[in-house]
């Protein structure tokens, strides 16, 4: 309780937005909306893009909802793992909806930014005062800005001049490999803390 | 949810463990839990918090795409996450602990514990999430599908720099698991998190006595000097007669007056006083929700009553420095032999405890108590609802030694006439189940009255002076054996 306090007290009004149901659907409907390319349909609209329409604002609005409980299953239905993990599922398909057709460059970081600020304002409702002014620091969000815009940058050259692609491809994949390695797994040399054969060679290295 | 720092600032060198709250004896001495001890406790596994697993499922979702199928546009989407995974290193304790702490175990129902859980690390680390977690429900259809019977509800629980303090109301008696608190603690960019399970343990919760001051006695008494005036002569203070004196007794003794008329010594004799001793039996065949009071918001059942009569009786007797003791009927015949002192009174809560833990049916057990566990003589009060005819077997064999007997019935409300309680309305087969249940209550009691047994009822609401208060006219007589 007094921590929900300090975080009202710290985001102001915009605390009373993050804890709005109304709010995180509304967002779920604009990541649908885009995620479907509404902008850019060619009117009328065909009966599937409808349906296609109503499905992802409807699933995305319920899956926009923050999940701010421990991550505990309490069986491994799908309907139980999809309740804890709404927040992954959300922005995974968002992605995947967006990769299947090609968007303007304009759109490409209309998305990417609705993806961003549903990253920081998910982990601004989950994440504690002192941790959020550390991860979504105005530098750092302004940086994130600065990406998005680089990378959209990249994507409006021209098609012909297509030297910078390998470059691109490179580099986010490097970036994903370090990524992984940095955060999920932890160092190698920690995660070998504690097994049995590093154990006996540590202590072989003390007593040196 | 709370989420403040165990000692993330200050990051001070401490020991560590996982996996489970290290037990009371090491907490008392925290620094020996590691370094000097032969088996260092095992280290702490971090894994991806849902926040880095978040981030890297967008990651993953938009690179894919783009390697795989050249869909450039993706790259801005993995752009987003890639960086705030990566912008951010965290920090994190190689190992943390959690130390449970409660100052006290034992306690009344109806009172709030507190346990303290400190955590300790030898790092600094992010945040902390904790969350209570109830003891195991019971599945018990008679309970209505109550949680647990214990009833331990959460109050408080709130963190304070590296301690929670855990506020539970026990509000039923009984020896109680406490539940436990699982505790995930973060690292300094949220991105992994170790979960820590920290066992509250037990807690023995005593009934709260009834209130009672009534302590019926029986006619004779046992050989114990006490309270009571026994209808012998001996050398108490309650004046019988007086009688010629005969070579012996005390000059102190004689009538002056009565030797002045009689013109021939005449002496006083006295009421000798005697201690009294009881045996509670306590009947746990049955148990049976009851209405709750509506000035007392305690959980209430027909064992509920009988033990917190018993407790009341007992105190009552022992405030008399009379004895007590205690024979328990469920599903193994538990006895206590009398005794006197405050100390017993504990000794018969104890041994109440157990009760509802021992859900085995064997009855007859009353035949094998042996003479100290019934001293000849005593006087036996039995909680019961009477609705096991084991117990009425069990009566007839207490009346049969001889003993004097009283009847408690605690169960002070009948059965609800609707269907299953559902709120629909009872029909003339309801109607008439109530009427044979009723026929069947009246059978079981003039069984007892056929035996010499009284028979009182008491619903746990109001004193149980007021349930015994008809017997008090004379002293109570067992069957001749």
């Amino acid at each position: 309780m007094s921590e929900q306090a300090g975080d009202a007290e710290d985001l102001g009004g915009g605390w009373s937005l993050l804890v709005s149901r109304t709010f995180w659907a509304g967002y779920g409907v604009a990541l649908a909306v885009m995620g479907t390319r509404l902008p850019l349909w060619s009117w009328p609209p065909q009966g599937g893009q409808i349906a296609e329409l109503a499905f992802c604002a409807v699933v995305f609005a319920a899956l926009a909802q923050p999940y701010v409980g421990r991550p505990v299953l309490a069986s491994m239905h799908f309907h139980d793992l999809a309740v804890v993990h709404r927040n992954t599922l959300l922005p995974g398909a968002f992605v995947v909806l967006v990769a299947c057709e090609k968007p303007p460059a304009w759109a490409a970081g209309v998305d990417a930014l609705l993806l961003a600020g549903y990253l920081v304002l998910t982990d601004a409702l989950t994440v504690p005062p002192h941790v959020r002014k550390r991860i979504a620091s105005p530098a750092f969000l302004l940086a994130l800005v600065a990406a998005v815009a680089g990378a959209t940058a990249l994507l409006s050259l021209n098609a012909t001049d297509g030297t910078y692609r390998p470059v691109l491809v490179a580099a986010a994949a490097a970036a994903a490999l370090g990524a992984a390695l940095a955060t999920a797994f932890g160092r190698a040399e920690e995660r070998r803390v504690g097994s049995r054969g590093t154990e006996s060679r540590n202590q072989d290295r003390s007593s040196e | 949810m709370t989420r403040p720092t165990p000692g993330s600032a200050t990051g001070s060198a401490l020991t560590s463990a996982t996996g489970s709250a290290a037990n009371p004896s090491s907490a008392a001495n925290p620094g020996s839990a590691l370094g000097s001890t032969a088996k260092p406790p095992p280290p702490t596994v971090w894994r991806p918090s849902q926040r880095a697993i978040r981030l890297l499922t967008a990651a993953i979702c938009a690179l894919v795409p783009a390697v795989a199928f050249g869909a450039w546009w993706c790259v801005p989407l993995a752009a987003v996450p890639l960086l705030m995974l990566t912008a951010h290193g965290g920090a994190h304790p190689k190992r943390v602990r959690a130390e449970v702490e409660v100052p006290e175990r034992r306690l009344f129902e109806g009172e709030i514990l507190t346990a303290t859980i400190r955590l300790a690390a030898d790092g600094p680390a992010g945040w902390t999430r904790q969350e209570y977690l109830a003891p195991r429900t019971r599945d018990d259809h008679d309970f209505g599908g109550a949680p647990a019977p214990s009833g331990v509800r959460l109050e408080s629980m709130d963190l304070a720099g590296s301690e929670i303090t855990v506020k539970l109301l026990i509000p039923r008696w009984g020896r109680w698991s406490l539940g436990a608190v699982a505790i995930d603690v973060h690292d300094t960019a949220g991105l992994r998190l170790t979960s820590l399970h920290a066992d509250l343990g037990e807690v023995e919760a005593f009934p709260v006595p009834a209130p009672d001051d009534t302590t019926l006695v029986p006619v004779r008494f046992p050989d114990r000097f006490g309270e009571h005036s026994a209808r012998t002569p001996g050398e108490g203070v309650e004046f019988i007669q007086v009688r010629p004196y005969v070579f012996g007794d005390r000059q102190r003794r004689i009538n002056w007056s009565a030797t002045s008329r009689r013109r021939e010594l005449q002496v006083n004799t006295f009421e000798s006083e005697r201690a009294a001793e009881a045996v509670v039996v306590v009947d746990a065949l049955s148990d049976l929700p009851q209405p709750p009071d509506p000035e007392n918001p305690r959980p209430r059942s027909t064992l509920d009553t009988a033990v917190r009569g018993a407790a009341g009786l007992a105190q009552a007797y022992l405030t008399a420095h009379d004895r007590i003791g205690l024979v328990t009927l469920s599903g193994r015949v538990q006895w206590l032999t009398p005794g006197s002192g405050n100390a017993h009174l504990y000794r018969i809560a104890q041994t109440v405890m157990d009760l509802r833990k021992d859900f085995t049916y064997e009855t007859g057990g009353l035949s094998r108590l042996p003479t100290r566990v019934l001293p000849r003589g005593a006087l036996v009060y039995v909680f019961s609802p009477l609705l096991d005819p084991g117990v009425v077997e069990a009566i007839s064999a207490l009346a049969d030694r001889g003993h004097p007997l009283v009847v408690i019935d605690v169960l002070g409300h009948e059965p609800p006439a609707g269907s299953g309680g559902s709120g629909a309305k009872p029909d003339h087969l309801d109607a008439l189940a109530l009427r044979l249940w009723r026929l069947d209550r009246q059978a079981v009691r003039f069984v007892l009255g056929e035996l010499g047994v009284p028979v009182v009822s008491w619903d746990g609401l109001v004193p149980l002076d007021l349930a015994l208060a008809p017997l008090r006219q004379a002293p109570l007589a067992g069957r001749a054996r």
